[in-house]
């Protein structure tokens, strides 16, 4: 088993939840929450994964975007909220990661 | 916007080519906002284009992930698939061989040309000898070795653009079947 693999699976799965959990907290633009995804080295990614999956969410409904203004200086961007949907979606993967850590820590009790 | 980023959209624009002119105008926007972002941190013009990859294979991960879903319906879907291979079968049974013939043969001869010319020149002017069956022709006129050597160095170059242009062309072509088959999704 390649470290590096399964880092990389890590990653590819919790994207999704990561930019749900990111938006939860309220709309945000597709740079912000890259930084905001590169604060941890487990979970930072590449332009070329998180535009094209904001995307894919909005084009399935979890997500609305909308273009606004910013100040002096900085370009217009792109704002991503979630919508009702991608709420639901959100509390739906909330209670899979709980009851994924639960069994993990079970397991580690195990040893 | 600095020339490198300027060309990176450009490419990207390119390479969406498959998706709605909408969704292309959109993304485009966005990544350049990005990239503003970038400059706007003190980000050089190459460290932002280095930061986002090659143009090619960021259009491609948008192409993936947007067009894997299936748009049309089964009958549209066989009918798109039917008029792409025959456009593709008749055109590529000309367009392959020509050009793949082609390329190499002007490429070779932009080599030849220019070698016959030297050879026919050092033969003239170091043993005086006029080599049998090579002769340089301007129309009705028959340049001194000299001059004929230059004639090929000139003809060799433009011989060599030629096969090069072939050889574009045709990876060209090729790669327009590719990304097409590619968003067709079968």
């Amino acid at each position: 088993m390649n470290i590096e693999d399964w880092r990389s699976q890590i990653r590819r799965g919790t994207l999704e939840y990561c930019i749900l959990l990111i938006l939860h907290h309220g709309p945000c633009y597709g740079y912000g929450i890259l930084q905001r995804l590169g604060q941890s080295a487990v979970t930072t990614a590449t332009e070329s994964t998180v535009y094209p999956l904001l995307r894919r969410l909005q084009k399935d409904g979890y997500l609305t975007a909308s273009w606004q203004d910013s100040a002096e200086g900085l370009p217009p961007r792109k704002y991503y909220a979630l919508t009702p949907a991608g709420e639901e979606a959100l509390q739906a993967m909330n209670a899979d990661w709980d009851s994924l850590l639960k069994m993990v820590a079970l397991l580690k009790e195990e040893e | 916007m600095e020339k490198v980023l300027e060309q990176y959209l450009d490419t990207v624009d390119r390479r969406l080519r498959p998706l709605p002119v909408s969704e292309r105008v959109d993304i485009v926007k966005e990544i350049k906002s990005t990239m503003q972002e970038m400059e706007a941190e003190g980000l050089t013009p190459d460290a932002i284009a280095e930061r986002l990859g090659a143009p090619e294979q960021l259009a491609r991960a948008y192409l993936s992930d947007l067009l894997t879903k299936p748009q049309r319906s089964g009958w549209q879907k066989l009918l798109t698939v039917l008029a792409f291979y025959s456009v593709v079968g008749l055109s590529g049974m000309f367009v392959i061989p020509i050009l793949g013939t082609c390329a190499p043969a002007l490429l070779l001869c932009s080599v030849a040309v220019p070698l016959a010319g030297l050879m026919d020149c050092l033969f003239w002017y170091l043993f005086g000898i006029q080599v049998p069956y090579l002769t340089i022709q301007l129309g009705p006129y028959t340049p001194p070795p000299i001059l004929g050597f230059a004639c090929t160095l000139v003809a060799g170059g433009l011989l060599y653009l030629l096969g090069r242009g072939c050889w574009r062309l045709l990876v060209r072509y090729l790669k327009a079947v590719g990304t097409t088959k590619d968003s067709l999704s079968v």
